[in-house]
Order: C-alpha cells, then sequence, then structure tokens
C-alpha cells in the first residue's frame, strides 16, 4: 500500500500541481497584487483608500447587513421546516425534498425577475389583488431583497440542518425521554446542543453564499439602489471609468472575508460536531404528532413552497405567454408569440441557447476530464495528494466573481504570450476553472466507496494497470464522473456573473441574453427563454437521476 | 507448488511489521496462517501475491524467484499466476457473476472455451443458474463462492484466502468450511489460508502455522499443536487451557472429577456452572488459578471438589 514515491510520479505530481498552480493561485495572487502593487511597487495606499471611501464603506457595510439578515430569515425559516421533515409524517413525502431544492436550483437572477414581474407596479400581484392597492411596492427595499435571496438560499440550510437531524439517533431522544425528559426539555437539553455545530456551520456557509451571489442583487438590488460587494466589483470591471484597481481591492477584502468564513466553519467541523455512532439506533423515528399540529405543519410547509417555487414561476410562465403587458392577466390576452420570437426575430434568441449549450458541454467535457484524471492519477500521493487537492477545489471556496476578476487580469498580462482571452476559449477556461471543484468531488467520493480490494482483485485475475483502469476503475467511478458532467452543463448552461464579464463582443449566452431583454423592456421575450432554460435544466437532472438510478449497483 | 520465503522483512514507515521470517509452504498442501490480529499474517499472504513488497528478502515459487530485493526482481501480481479470495469478497459490482468469473481469462487473453470454462468454475460452487446476476442480488456465501469461482478459473498454481469466511454468518461459516477444503482437495492446488479462527484453521488445516508479532511460533499439523503446544501463548490462543503456574498447563478434557488413578489430585471450589447441552462446563477456582473443564453432571456453585488431572497430558514450557 505505501509504497514509496519513486522519481517518476514525483515528477507526474508537480506538473499538475504547476498547471493547477498557474490556472487557479496565479489568478488570485495577481487580484491582491493588482491591489496593491502600483507602478511595480507595493502601495497599500490606494487599496486602503478605496476601502476606506464612503461608497465603498457602505458597499461593505450593505453586504454584511445582507448576510446577517438573510442568515436570520433562512434559519427562522428552515428550523421548523427542517423538524417537519425529519421528525413528523411529512418525512415519509420524498418529493417534498425535491420540490425544496427547486428554489435552490433556479438561477437566483430569473427568480429575482420573477418577483419583480410580480411586486412591482401593475405587477401581476396587483393585478390578482386589486384591492391591496400599492402595498406590493414595499417590496422594492431591503426587506424584498432579503427575503428573495432567502427564499433562495434557504434549501441548502434546511437540507443540512434535516440531515444532522436525522442523524441523531432517536434512541438519544428515548433515553432522554424514558429519563423523563418531556418535548421541549429534550428539544433544548439534547437536540440543541447536537445541533449547535451544524446550525453555526449552515449559517456561516449561507452568509457566505449571500456575500458571493450577484444574480439577486444585479436584478433587484441594483433596481432599489442597494449596492454590494459583487455589483460594484462587477460596476468597476465592465462599466466605465473602468478601474481594476478598485475591482481588485474590493475583491481582496471580500476573499479574505469569505476565507475567514471557511477556516471558521472548518474549525466549527472539528470542535463542535459529535460523530454519532448511529449502530441500530437510526430507524426512522416520528414524532407522534396531535392533529392540530399536523395540520399548521402542512400548512407552514405549503406556505414555504407557494411562496419560494409558486411566485417566481407563476410569475415567469404567465409573463412569458401574456401578448400585451398593459392588458395584464386577462382572457384573450395569451400567446406563444414570445417564444416563436426567439428563434425567429434576428435568431439572438437561437445563437444564444447554442452558445450556451457549447460552452456547457465543452466546459464540462474538459473539467469532468481533467478531474478525473486529476483524482485518479493522485491516489496514492501521500502529501501530495492533500496539496493537490487543495488546489483544485479552492475555486469553491472564492466568490465566483472574484476568481473571474483574477482570471481577466492575469490572462490580460500574459496575452502576448498566449492570446486567449476575450474568445469563447477563454469563458470555457473560466467554467472549467471554476467547477473543477465537482468534478472533483464527485469523482473522489465514487472513488472512496471503491475499495482499494476491487482493484487488487483485478490486478490478481491478471489485467494489467490499463486493463483493470479501463474495465474495473472507470466503469465503477463513471457514475460520479457523470453526476460531475450534469451539474457542471447545468450551471454552466444559466451562468451570468463570468459571462456577463467576458463573453466575447456581440456573443450572448442564455444568461445575458435574458437580462438585456429584461433591462430593454421585452421582459415576456426574457421570461421565454429563462422558461427554456429551466426546462432543459429540470429535464437533464430528471434523465441524471433516472439513469443513475436505474444502474444495479 | 511450493511457497518459499527467505529473510523476509516488512516496515510501514518505521515500525518493523515482519522481521526475518522464513517460511515454506508445501506443494498441494492446505495451509494457514493463524494468529491474532495484527500478526502480520494478512501481510504475508499479500506479500506471496504481490499485493505489498517486502522491504528485504525473497519470495520463490518452487524453483522460481518472483521477488528479491536484492536481485531488484518483482514479478508483479498479474504475472504470478495465483488465485486470491478476498475478505470482502472483492466483486466488481458492474459486472455479472459470469463477467467476474470470466475477467481472468479475459485479462490474459485466453479466450479460448471461454464460456465453458466459466461454467465449469461456476458449476463447481454450485451458481450455474446466477451466471446473469450481479453481485448486488446473491447472499453473502453465493457472493463468497463466487469469488471463489474466480479465484480457480484461471487454474492457478496456489490459492490465497484473506478469512474469507468472516464475513458470513456461523451456519454459512461451517458450510463454507467443507466446501473450501473439498473443492482444494479435489484440484490439488497448493492453498493459503489466513484467519484468526482458531476454529477454522484446526477443521481445515493440513498444516497450521501459528505467528505472534510478525514470528512463528510454531507449525504443525493441527492435532499437533493442540496436544503439544510449544510456547505459552500457542497454549492460550489455541484451543482452552488451564494453567498450573507459569510453565505447565492442561487441556480441559485432561482434568476429571471422578477418582482415577495415576493422575495428580488438586481441590477446587465452583465458581460457575453453564449448561451447554450434552454437558455442563464448570469454572473452578484452585487455590487462585481459574480453570474451566466439561462435566456431565450439574454442580452448585460453592462446591468443594477435587479435580484429577492426566499426568501424560500436562505439558510444560521451559
Amino acid at each position: 500500500m505505501s509504497k514509496a514515491i519513486n522519481g517518476k510520479q514525483r515528477i507526474v505530481y508537480f506538473t499538475i500541481f504547476v498547471v493547477l498552480f498557474a490556472l487557479i493561485i496565479l489568478p488570485v495572487v495577481t487580484v491582491f497584487g493588482e491591489a496593491v502593487i502600483v507602478d511595480g511597487r507595493f502601495d497599500f495606499s490606494n487599496a486602503l483608500q478605496t476601502i476606506g471611501d464612503s461608497e465603498n464603506i457602505t458597499t461593505i457595510t450593505n453586504s454584511l447587513l445582507l448576510g446577517f439578515l438573510v442568515v436570520i430569515v433562512s434559519t427562522v425559516i428552515s428550523t421548523p421546516l427542517a423538524f417537519l421533515l425529519a421528525r413528523t409524517k411529512f418525512a415519509r413525502w420524498k418529493w417534498l425534498d425535491i420540490v425544496l431544492m427547486i428554489p435552490f436550483m433556479t438561477p437566483p437572477y430569473i427568480a429575482s425577475m420573477g418577483w419583480i414581474l410580480f411586486m412591482q407596479k401593475r405587477g401581476l400581484f396587483q393585478q390578482l389583488f386589486p384591492w391591496t392597492g400599492s402595498f406590493s411596492e414595499n417590496f422594492f427595499s431591503l426587506g424584498g431583497l432579503v427575503l428573495a435571496m432567502t427564499f433562495n438560499v434557504f434549501p441548502f440550510m434546511t437540507t443540512m440542518l434535516k440531515n444532522a437531524i436525522l442523524n441523531i439517533g432517536v434512541n438519544l431522544e428515548e433515553s432522554a425521554a424514558v429519563s423523563g425528559a418531556g418535548f421541549f426539555c429534550r428539544l433544548r437539553k439534547v437536540m440543541l446542543p447536537l445541533l449547535t455545530g451544524n446550525y453555526a456551520i449552515a449559517m456561516l456557509l449561507v452568509f457566505v453564499k449571500v456575500l458571493s451571489e450577484y444574480g439577486t442583487p444585479s436584478t433587484l438590488g441594483n433596481r432599489i439602489g442597494f449596492y454590494v460587494f459583487t455589483t460594484d466589483i462587477h460596476r468597476y470591471a465592465s462599466t466605465a471609468p473602468i478601474d481594476f484597481g478598485k475591482a481588485s481591492s474590493l475583491s481582496s477584502v471580500l476573499v479574505l472575508i469569505c476565507m475567514t468564513m471557511w477556516l471558521f466553519q472548518s474549525y466549527i467541523t472539528s470542535k463542535h460536531t459529535y460523530s454519532l455512532v448511529g449502530g441500530k439506533g437510526k430507524k426512522e423515528s416520528l414524532y407522534s404528532c396531535s392533529r392540530a399540529a399536523e395540520i399548521i405543519g402542512g400548512v407552514y410547509i405549503a406556505l414555504i413552497i407557494l411562496v419560494s417555487v409558486g411566485v417566481p414561476y407563476f410569475s415567469v410562465l404567465a409573463t412569458s405567454l401574456i401578448k400585451l403587458r398593459g392588458y395584464g392577466l386577462a382572457a384573450g390576452n395569451f400567446t406563444f408569440q414570445h417564444y416563436v420570437e426567439l428563434f425567429t426575430k434576428n435568431s439572438k434568441g437561437w445563437e444564444a441557447l447554442l452558445t450556451s449549450t457549447t460552452l456547457a458541454v465543452v466546459s464540462a467535457t474538459v473539467a469532468s476530464v481533467l478531474g478525473t484524471l486529476i483524482v485518479v492519477t493522485i491516489k496514492k500521493a501521500g502529501k501530495w495528494k492533500k496539496i493537490i487537492e487543495g488546489e483544485g477545489l479552492l475555486p469553491e471556496m472564492l466568490p465566483n466573481i472574484v476568481l473571474v476578476i483574477g482570471l481577466m487580469l492575469f490572462w490580460n498580462k500574459i496575452y502576448d504570450i498566449l492570446p486567449l482571452y476575450n474568445t469563447i476559449g477563454f469563458m470555457v477556461l473560466v467554467y472549467v476553472v471554476m467547477f473543477l471543484p465537482y468534478t472533483i468531488q464527485y469523482v473522489s467520493s465514487a472513488y472512496m466507496q471503491m475499495g482499494d480490494s476491487l482493484v487488487e482483485a483485478g490486478t490478481i485475475c491478471g489485467g494489467s494497470r490499463f486493463y483493470v483502469m479501463r474495465h474495473v476503475t472507470l466503469p465503477l467511478i463513471m457514475r460520479g464522473v457523470m453526476q460531475g458532467w450534469m451539474m457542471i452543463f447545468i450551471i454552466v448552461f444559466r451562468e451570468l456573473v463570468a459571462a456577463s464579464l467576458i463573453s466575447p463582443p456581440n456573443v450572448q449566452t442564455v444568461s445575458t441574453f435574458i437580462v438585456k431583454e429584461f433591462e430593454q423592456g421585452s421582459a415576456s421575450v426574457a421570461m421565454a427563454m429563462a422558461l427554456i432554460c429551466v426546462v432543459i435544466t429540470a429535464t437533464l437532472l430528471i434523465i441524471l437521476n433516472y439513469a443513475v438510478g436505474r444502474k444495479k449497483y | 507448488m511450493k511457497i518459499t520465503m527467505k529473510h523476509i522483512f516488512k516496515s510501514y514507515d518505521k515500525a518493523e511489521v515482519i522481521r526475518d521470517l522464513n517460511l515454506e509452504l508445501e506443494d498441494q498442501a492446505f495451509t494457514t496462517l493463524l494468529g491474532p490480529s495484527g500478526c502480520g499474517k494478512t501481510t504475508i499472504l499479500r506479500m506471496i501475491a504481490g499485493l505489498e513488497n517486502p522491504t528485504g528478502g525473497e519470495i520463490f515459487f518452487d524453483d522460481v524467484c518472483v521477488f528479491s530485493s536484492e536481485k531488484k526482481i518483482n514479478v508483479p501480481p498479474e504475472k504470478r499466476n495465483i488465485g486470491f479470495v478476498f475478505q470482502d469478497f472483492a466483486l466488481w459490482p458492474h459486472l455479472s457473476v459470469f463477467e467476474n468469473v470470466a475477467f481472468g481469462l479475459r485479462a490474459r487473453k485466453d479466450t479460448a472455451d471461454l464460456e465453458k470454462r466459466v461454467m465449469e468454475a461456476l458449476a463447481a460452487v454450485q451458481l450455474s443458474d446466477f451466471r446473469n446476476r450481479y453481485p448486488s442480488q446473491l447472499s453473502g456465501g453465493q457472493q463468497q463462492r463466487v469469488g471463489f469461482a474466480r479465484a480457480i478459473v484461471t487454474k492457478p498454481d496456489c490459492i490465497l484466502f484473506d478469512e474469507p469466511l468472516s464475513a458470513l454468518d456461523a451456519i454459512l461459516r461451517d458450510e463454507m468450511r467443507v466446501e473450501i477444503k473439498r473443492l482444494t482437495g479435489e484440484m490439488g492446488v497448493t492453498a493459503v489460508f489466513v484467519t484468526h479462527d482458531q476454529m477454522e484453521a484446526m477443521s481445515m488445516s493440513d498444516r497450521i502455522i501459528v505467528l505472534n508479532q510478525g514470528l512463528i511460533e510454531q507449525e504443525g499439523a493441527p492435532e499437533d499443536i493442540y496436544q503439544k503446544p510449544a510456547t505459552p501463548f500457542t497454549a492460550k490462543f489455541i484451543g482452552k487451557s488451564n494453567w498450573l503456574g507459569n510453565q505447565a498447563m492442561f487441556r480441559p478434557e485432561a482434568a476429571s472429577l471422578k477418582k482415577t488413578e495415576g493422575c495428580r489430585t488438586y481441590p477446587a471450589v465452583v465458581t460457575g456452572v453453564q449448561f451447554l447441552g450434552e454437558n455442563y462446563q464448570l469454572f473452578l477456582d484452585a487455590d487462585g488459578k481459574q480453570w474451566t473443564m466439561e462435566s456431565p453432571e450439574k454442580y452448585q456453585t460453592g462446591t468443594n471438589v477435587s479435580v484429577y488431572i492426566n499426568e501424560d497430558k500436562i505439558v510444560t514450557f521451559q
């Protein structure tokens, strides 16, 4: 097992290390460099000036405030939901898990557009409930932004908490009950202490997610004049006067905050989570609830789904079918015209779909091949494995916008050597770097599940290294590779940050097309495209689930 | 095929697991490596298979050197022509039973009469009807039999068993013991079996090698090892042992509570009784030493008894 690493292997490991270093680490370093190096010398004054600028101070406090509020509201929404889904009869309704993932899988900018169309003046809400007057317009405030972001991100927290609760064997609660503890006493003395670590981790991760999120702030936040890190970085990097120094300074601050949160998160994970040895204690364990409690729980779940899934999707669907917005939701005012328009008028929509599909297929394929090769190669690499994995997984911890800025700066600087910048190829590169962690994680976990003995059995049966690789290892990790591929495809297909910053001139992707049409007042065309985009990705997810579930092993 | 290991050393990082081991495994015999966990028995097996490389020493299959640290010889596992039955079965979940067994033939491009040979191997383990199933659709015992069919289909010179029965339940284990012993006997292969279960070792082996901390404590026929343990470790590890001081012991069946001529007599108190079906197991306290023995009659706890021990059956160590 622990064969010494020989010279040849060392060269391979070192090569992987260098390639990943150039692809991932250098761009990040470039961001910091751009912020603090002026005319070839270290100069922190510019960076400090940028950060100290009152406008940017507002941005930073805005971001932190937004993150804080979304964490609070998410926690409040998720806690009862997690308990309902883990410990009551709703746990048996498996389809709830899927429905609750919908908001999380919906691109945030699409959901926000749905909300805007729903709540705005003469929007769908006012048409449905004319007696409420202009009440719905209150949505265009910090509160509305917090709600829109919460409804996007809460399933993440609910799932984490639910799994944590499921991990606590019912025997722990039963033993407390036998010892004389009532329901609330058990909750307070057993469940909550055991869940503290999970809460902290989920809250930190949600906070990082909110800080890194661009879609909602750029659609809804910009509209109400609430600027955060991502929107300001985007503005400095894309709107004249372009100032990469300022974008980099803000990016650096954002990275530092996120990294601190990640470190904090991993510290809590190691110190404050309990390893709960399951054994036979993990049988299904439901509280016996009174009829009234069940009804309240059911209504709560229905309400959450109605708001987080129902509203945005109703809004997107309705808008995409409305003939003339002025007439609103009225019989005879529905048409498929906008869908037809997508594919006929100037063929811009068709081109965007084609571009996004190509980008997604190529990026997913390259990332999958690269990631799989890396995982397979470094399996027995000892300390090299940790280093290379750390490099490969880094992009997941960085806000996407920072990664994009870093790659832009870095590839701009080496444009004379490698003129990739401003091409579709550069977009592929950015997506591969951004989503390499997906492949690495899916393939690693498939690889971990596969015991060493399966490969050993192959060699003993007379298979050469390549024969065993082709007939044993690859087929067994293929599921992980496919899952990674599909996730990358789905996310790249409708990705917004990178697309809006680095699309070559005159190239539109699905996301930039939607945003542009929406901003130019063709909301119906935008929403038609949004719906097509969601349908395509959802169909793929269903196919993926079916294909994975069908396998006999 | 005779397997010879000469001056084998093995260490992981700094920890030395095996130190100057010399071992001969006879042709066509069923040899068991027996010892507590961590004694190095699985490491020895994996070194024979080539899954692990010794830090130093030589391994021969008959007269052919397959490993030598000095001569820099190291035949890889796929070239050693051996069969290996894994503790966790190690069946490939994505291949059918037939394809699992056929793997070795296909990998060697030895596909003449493939169908017939695979089906013969499956018939030998009584799984002909299961050829199209997948491993997940088989019981543990059936999976282990597929593992065995896979090991014999290439007609290896030697089959290595790495605790193959430890993942099975008690009844299946007994069945498989008989089956493995029968099949290896019929095939006339050299079988090397690793286990920590002394009953398994004694019931199956032609020869047992008792290992402790990487060293050979004793080797011999099962009867010899049981009746004439060479060291206190062997005496304690195999069978039940009652001790008369530190250097002398006897097996429970050497003792009787009936007065017998030519026996040593010791007074003892009954401290516990268990009903075993055909007999009672008695727990005795003999002047502070804890003994057990079987008796056809029941005794009450606290009874004073005299224990008669056949002098010839007392084993002493120097």
